[in-house]
């Protein structure tokens, strides 16, 4: 093999030099090149070239690999790719916007029932007493005033609309808080017309004060 | 030693050859991770693809354990998934970067770069090698990094890279050709 290379006088056997330092020649190979070498100032030099240059990038500094490889290729294997994923296929991202979308959604809600409260029903009349909490089932509307609240003396009179709750066009409704005072008490939306009760659910939170409006038409 | 765990029934969705499937994984996992993610470092040159190079190898190691036979040499296996993850993402990203300032077209381009001198001064041993190595192209750093850095022989070369053990004694001499230019720029090899 060496001999058909015909490496000579003139003749630099570069190939064998960098298989002899890894180690990749043949005795006869090894042979031909130390025969080489001791005329060959050049091919002595690249040796060395070569010899240093493998001695350099074998001695490259071990890197260890992050603590966390084995757990990304756990979760790449079960499908997901954890740190290459996009923010929306994130779970900790999803989780975040579906709290958020509930947080805003719950406001909403909490805004329109609160609107409703406000503006009261429509048509109906008063009858209920204002101390409330004295009796077990008492209706949150239509009750004239006590005292006259100041900061809402100046506000408009809203037009009172019908919740859109167990009511059809032209019906109207109001909101009933049944229970024992100091215990749960629940929210619940009685139909005006048809005298259909739709339960909201228990009250909760903080006491809020309420206060009716100077025309007695809405809390 | 790393150890990936795989033996508690986790699902993963994948048909399982035999109950030992994972602890086969867990054993080569913890055997080579290290030494692929090194070897894909020294390729890629930075240690954020390099991880992701190895997950992704270690991933298609998982999914391709069934090619993997009595007669094959683990090593040369990985070793060739990792070579043709990491070229393959050398492509994309040669696709969607410029220029790296040593790519062969940048010639025409204002050099932004350091002086020679202050370069060499400011880097490491380490980084002027890999500096170095970054020049070379990327079959000339890939059969110079398996030889010298995983003392692979020629017969091993050839079958991660998929060539004659001729063809891998001509690749890897004009390898160390160029690599010795490289390093002499760096001043550490005449």
């Amino acid at each position: 093999m060496t001999q058909d290379r015909g490496f000579g006088r003139g003749q630099h056997p570069e190939e064998l030099l960098s298989a002899a330092v890894s180690g990749d020649l043949t005795g006869a190979e090894r042979a031909a090149v130390d025969a080489h070498l001791l005329g060959c100032d050049r091919c002595r030099a690249t040796l060395q070239a070569f010899s240093e240059e493998r001695r350099l990038i074998g001695g490259m500094r071990h890197v260890a690999p992050p603590r966390d490889l084995g757990a990304r290729v756990r979760a790449g294997i079960e499908g997901r790719r954890a740190p290459a994923d996009p923010w929306w296929r994130r779970p900790g991202t999803l989780v975040a916007a579906f709290a958020s979308l509930t947080t805003i959604a719950a406001a909403l809600l909490a805004v329109v029932v609160f609107s409703d409260v406000q503006r009261g029903p429509t048509g109906a009349t008063g009858e209920a007493s204002a101390s409330a909490s004295a009796s077990a089932t008492q209706t949150a509307s239509l009750t004239p005033p006590p005292t006259t609240n100041p900061s809402v003396e100046d506000t408009p009179t809203p037009k009172p609309s019908a919740p859109t709750t167990a009511l059809e066009t032209g019906q109207v409704g109001y909101l009933q808080v049944d229970g024992q005072p100091q215990r749960e008490l629940r929210l619940s939306f009685v139909n005006d017309a048809t005298g259909t009760l739709t339960r909201l659910g228990p009250t909760g939170g903080p006491p809020v004060v309420a206060a009716l409006s100077p025309t007695n038409e809405f809390l | 030693m790393h150890s990936i765990e795989f033996g508690h029934g986790i699902g993963t969705g994948l048909p399982l050859v035999t109950g030992a499937r994972e602890a086969d994984f867990d054993r080569i996992f913890g055997e080579f991770s290290p030494a692929i993610y090194n070897y894909v470092l020294r390729m890629v040159g930075d240690a954020d693809r390099a991880a992701d190079i190895t997950q992704d190898t270690f991933i298609k190691a998982y999914r391709k354990m069934d090619t993997l036979t009595e007669q094959t040499s683990t090593k040369s296996w990985l070793y060739r998934i990792a070579t043709n993850t990491a070229i393959d993402e050398m492509r994309r990203r040669r696709w969607v970067r410029p220029l790296e300032p040593n790519e062969p077209g940048h010639h025409d381009r204002p050099d932004t770069r350091p002086g020679p001198e202050a370069a060499v001064m400011d880097a490491t041993l380490d980084d002027r090698i890999q500096r170095a190595l970054m020049q070379l192209r990327p079959n000339h750093r890939q059969c110079l990094v398996l030889s010298d850095l995983e003392d692979m022989s020629a017969q091993q070369i050839g079958e991660v890279m998929g060539l004659s053990y001729g063809a891998v004694r001509t690749l890897l001499c004009r390898a160390r050709g160029e690599m010795r230019r490289h390093l002499a720029a760096e001043g550490l090899v005449r």
